[in-house]
């Protein structure tokens, strides 16, 4: 494309300056399954949900807990810095702490420490998944930012994640592939490919660990993708950060407001995707968020949104759970199968919920 | 403040960009486009061709102006009416050969022959009415028809006349004052033309006929129902059209006196591209006489200029066809477009740096709490719309809906309500004065009183215009909230001048000083704009000194005082800067001070857009409006201050679960009344140590028995 051109198009608010968000539509068609679903636990800061032999793991911020199968909680450990990760596989828990790279309880590799080296590389850890008991594949969201700075990675612009190779053995990493928009999740397929999600670029990759080729295989999602869990059909939950916000697109080719807004305007009250809504006064209101007669439309714009959506071993979806913007149960980043149950943590909602037979492949 | 910001607020100062939609939104509009067309042609041709400005040339063009100009004209007045007469050609041969036959054959006296001559174009036009008004035929075949038998019955009729014509003459001096007379050296038929434009003019613009011949082509099934004779209009159109064609072919034989037999060919092609040109919608309803008249001008210069270059005729008329496709496509886009054009344009926001807000921290006065969360409700999903609320002195509460109602609820419980007027628009701000009438804003109305017996009296609904205003805005857009001050004369603020009030948002995009304060005396019945340039002044109460009056800006989060009286008569003070909401209505409290209703919370987000106007301006273009960034009036709160402008304590409802918003509050007999206009509900919450007998109206008057 020519300068000219995409002077042009800047004026005119057209091409790679046009505004337009993709619509929940198809097997994303908005509904209210995720609000409706029943609590199974609560939780502040709930995430990371993975079942074990022993029951449900979750994390919140610094404590990892687990939970029987009525939601009876029981902190597990605390750790010095937020989990921001987690995997189990042949009774080998993998935990990402923040700021101290990746650690293991139980298994063969039982009380490993991250070096100071790898702690560094590995400071934005996202998703983490072993690819057999002596390797693991780590999605690091960015170079620059910690994990939780996941905001102001998106509305910086950065492309600096990666996914990492790491052998528990020798401590080796080896680098799959870089310049990522925040990978946030990573899942196996059986062979040689992986899926990760690329947040920013609102698209699901996969790709090849002999050849490191890359191929998008689930593009223009209407929100930010985050974490890939695996489902009862061969499939995949893909859970996500929050929905796309028209507003939000455009402030990220305003230069001049975004990069005053990072500056001067606190986190919290960010024109931004946000886990969860209306917890202070400060927090940007737009057009159609207006209460009308004490209510707030579903179908308003929001920043905060609940979404797991269900996709087949391809990656293409085939069905999706929804909070919607006059809903609580907002960035929904993990899910987990148990039984016929799908388990959804809720960051911004701090709890979990229950969609009870949703995995048992008799829907529908 | 850095030089950068300096700029930015001077460049927003000096060069007022909402006067470019203000431009826009005028009628003629419309024309600037023929108009500079016009001024460019004149100024080609006025270079190349000799003798331009000659006052033969002109003298010439005007004749030929007065000729065309009448049949562009009868077609102006079809295409208004929505349809088009593609046989003026054919009517006009028909009606030189007329006249000609009997002013030169038959020797008619002047008043004969132009009789006759008009006749002929009633006919016409009658048959070409009757068949597209009454019959319902389309118009463009219908006259495409009529075209070809008034040709033929031509083409039939000349041979055996022609002769005759040619070699006698006419016997009128007023058939030849009429053809080669001047009055002041202007061409009589020149002058007879323009007197019948002006007239023409005045009955499109001004006349009952004008009005429904717009509304026939505007919108043909409104206009039915609006009780318009459509067929009558639409048949008249058709025969006036055809009688300004004859007549025009009276002048044209009185000029010339004699005819070819290609006489009239090609003139619809002149003709309608006139009319597109000057603007006149194909699609009807969009015209005026200075269109007609700029779309024959142009099209007399451009003909004339090309035969005086020596351009062969059939090079000609391709040219005029087009001259007249450029025309239909510019008509057809800007018919299109012209509002799109306008709603991007319209909406300019300004420079507004915020102040610091008012902390809300804990400790601090106006420190977040739930004092709100808990209180008694009255009316729960039956009130849409109460803005304001207000008490008579029997304790009967009224309130507004969105209906245009004011409802009256009955004392003790506030359950059973009734209908106390019908006003038609949104009632906002109330209040009582000193006979117990109740005085109100009504957005897009004005000022309304309503007796205690229920009758509905306007006001005032007009203000003087200003003098730079472009748009006229003598009227009232959204006149909010009223008061009274202790001499009877009710002073009320307009919010905005420039929006109405479901666009309330698009004036805090913009954030301008576009609203005003305003004061009507109704024993004069004068209405007089007080303050100007205020950013959308909202809530208004006259102070317990009995001299000035406390206003809110709403978007500049501000409370002013403005003396009427007194020692500091017409000042204008702050009282309270940086409140860290959007000030809505104020109200006296029982202890000497004021309640003041936060209609929504400054976002840091919006705050900083502020200081970026064309980042604004961008967002409004490019982003629906369902997503803008707004004030957040979700969150809603009401304050106390003293006559210092020091803040008492504020109430807080944080979650806005029941009151997201909150527009009014009225304290009455010890209890807190809370309105908010989106909010389906209002509360009331019992006051600690106050009065519990206050009541606003004896604040106000003084007891009564």
């Amino acid at each position: 494309m020519s300068a000219v051109s995409r002077l042009f198009d800047r004026f005119l608010g057209r091409g790679d300056w046009a505004v337009t968000v993709p619509t929940l539509d198809g097997p994303l068609l908005p509904n209210q399954d995720l609000e409706e679903a029943e609590a199974f636990a609560s939780l502040a800061e709930a995430d990371n949900l993975v079942r074990t032999e022993k029951g449900m793991l979750a994390s919140s911020a610094n404590r990892l807990m687990r939970f029987d199968a009525d939601g009876k909680p029981e902190v597990v450990q605390e750790f010095p810095g937020e989990v921001t990760a987690l995997a189990h596989a042949r009774g080998m828990t993998a935990l990402a702490i923040d700021g101290k790279g990746v650690v293991i309880r139980g298994g063969l590799h039982d009380g490993r420490e991250a070096t100071g080296d790898e702690a560094r590389r590995l400071s934005c850890v996202t998703a983490l998944t072993f690819l057999d008991s002596n390797t693991l594949l780590v999605a690091n969201g960015s170079a620059s930012l910690p994990a939780s700075g996941w905001r102001r990675d998106l509305m910086q612009k950065n492309a600096s994640g990666s996914v990492w190779r790491l052998d528990l053995k020798s401590g080796r990493l080896e680098l799959i592939r870089d310049g990522l928009a925040w990978p946030a999740g990573i899942a196996t397929t059986g062979s040689n490919r992986v899926y990760v999600t690329e947040a920013w670029r609102h698209s699901v990759l996969a790709i090849d660990l002999a050849s490191k080729a890359t191929a998008p295989v689930l593009e223009h999602l209407p929100a930010y993708p985050a974490r890939i869990a695996p489902a009862f059909n061969a499939g995949y939950w893909l859970t996500f950060y929050s929905v796309r916000n028209q507003l939000v697109e455009f402030i990220l080719r305003e230069e001049t407001y975004r990069k005053r807004m990072l500056a001067e305007v606190p986190e919290a009250y960010w024109m931004a995707p946000s886990l969860s809504s209306w917890r202070d006064y400060r927090e940007p209101m737009q057009g159609s968020q207006l209460k009308q007669m004490n209510v707030l439309k579903p179908y308003a714009v929001t920043r905060s949104y609940g979404l797991v959506v269900h996709c087949d071993q391809n990656m293409k979806p085939l069905s999706s759970f929804h909070s919607r913007a006059d809903g609580t149960v907002h960035g929904t980043i993990s899910a987990c199968e148990t039984g016929d149950d799908l388990l959804v943590a809720s960051r911004g909602g701090s709890r979990i919920v229950r969609l009870a037979k949703v995995a048992s492949g008799k829907r529908g | 403040m850095s030089m950068a910001e300096s700029l930015v607020r001077w460049r927003y100062r000096l060069l007022p960009d909402h006067v470019v939609g203000e431009i826009l939104t005028k009628k003629w509009i419309d024309s600037v486009i023929p108009f500079t067309a016009l001024v460019i042609l004149c100024a080609i041709f006025g270079s190349i061709v000799p003798g331009f400005f000659d006052v033969t040339t002109l003298t010439n063009l005007s004749g030929q102006t007065a000729e065309l100009g009448l049949v562009v004209l009868g077609m102006t007045i079809v295409m208004v009416s929505g349809g088009i007469d593609l046989s003026v050609g054919s009517t006009f041969a028909l009606a030189v050969l007329v006249t000609l036959y009997g002013m030169n054959v038959g020797q008619w006296s002047f008043g004969t022959g132009l009789a006759a001559c008009l006749g002929l174009g009633v006919v016409c036009g009658a048959v070409n009415g009757f068949l597209v008004g009454f019959l319902r035929m389309r118009a463009f075949l219908t006259t495409l028809v009529t075209l070809i038998i008034y040709r033929s019955t031509f083409d039939i009729v000349f041979p055996h006349v022609s002769t005759a014509i040619v070699t006698s003459g006419p016997d009128s001096p007023t058939y030849d004052f009429l053809g080669f007379g001047t009055v002041w050296g202007v061409p009589t038929s020149f002058v007879v033309f323009v007197v019948i434009a002006i007239v023409i003019h005045l009955v499109l613009s001004r006349a009952r006929y004008g009005w429904r011949l717009f509304a026939v082509g505007g919108a043909r099934r409104s206009a039915y129902n609006a009780g318009i004779n459509v067929r009558f209009t639409l048949f008249s159109a058709y025969v006036l059209c055809s009688v300004l064609v004859a007549l025009s072919g009276f002048f044209f034989s009185a000029r010339i006196g004699s005819a070819a037999s290609d006489i009239g060919t090609g003139l619809e092609l002149q003709v309608l591209t006139a009319t597109v040109l000057g603007g006149i919608s194909l699609g009807g309803g969009r015209g005026s006489v200075a269109k007609a008249l700029m779309g024959t001008l142009f099209v007399l210069v451009l003909s004339n200029s090309l035969l005086a270059l020596a351009v062969p005729g059939p090079v000609n008329y391709l040219i005029l066809g087009l001259v007249l496709l450029l025309s239909v496509l510019l008509d057809v886009r800007w018919v299109k477009n012209r509002h799109k054009i306008l709603r991007s344009v319209y909406i300019s926001p300004t420079f507004a740096k915020m102040p610091q807000a008012i902390s809300t921290a804990p400790g601090a006065p106006m420190a977040v709490n739930d004092r709100l969360k808990d209180v008694g409700v009255i009316g729960l999903g039956f009130l849409d719309g109460a803005e304001d609320v207000i008490f008579d002195r029997q304790d009967r509460l009224y309130t507004g809906s969105r209906q245009g109602d004011i409802l009256r609820f009955q004392p003790p419980h506030y359950t059973e309500s009734e209908v106390f007027a019908h006003i038609g628009g949104s009632p906002l701000g109330m209040a009582f004065d000193r006979e117990d009438n109740l005085v109100i804003c009504v957005a897009g109305m004005g000022l309304y009183q309503v007796s205690p017996a229920g009758a509905v009296k306007l006001l005032t609904a007009e203000t003087n215009r200003s003098l730079t205003s472009v748009v006229d805005d003598s009227t009232m857009k959204l006149a909010d909230d009223c008061d009274i001050l202790p001499d009877g004369r009710i002073v009320f603020s307009e919010a905005t001048v420039r929006f109405e009030m479901h666009d309330w948002y698009a004036d805090a995009l913009e954030s301008r000083g576009n609203g005003r304060i305003i004061v009507h005396d109704p024993k004069s019945g004068s209405t007089r704009t007080l303050l100007s340039n205020l950013v959308f002044p909202n809530g208004i109460c006259t102070a317990f000194d009995g001299q000035s009056v406390l206003f809110a800006e709403s978007w500049a989060c501000r409370i002013s005082r403005y003396y009427f009286d007194g020692p500091k008569k017409g000042k204008v003070e702050r009282v309270i800067e940086g409140l860290p909401g959007y000030p809505d209505n104020i109200n006296r409290a029982s202890d000497g001070t004021y309640w003041l209703a936060l209609m929504g919370m400054r976002t840091p987000a919006l705050d900083l857009s502020l200081e970026m106007p064309g980042f604004r301006r961008r967002m409004a273009r490019r982003v629906s409006e369902d997503a803008w960034l707004m004030p957040n009036l979700n969150t809603g709160c009401v304050l106390r201050f003293d006559e210092n402008g020091h803040i008492l304590e504020s109430l807080w409802d944080q979650a806005g679960e029941k009151h997201p918003m909150i527009t009014s509050m009225r304290e009455h007999k010890g209890i807190l009344y809370l309105c908010g206009i989106f909010n389906n509900r209002m509360g009331t919450l019992p006051l600690k140590g106050t009065d519990p007998n206050w009541f606003s109206s004896d604040s106000y008057w003084g007891k009564k028995g």
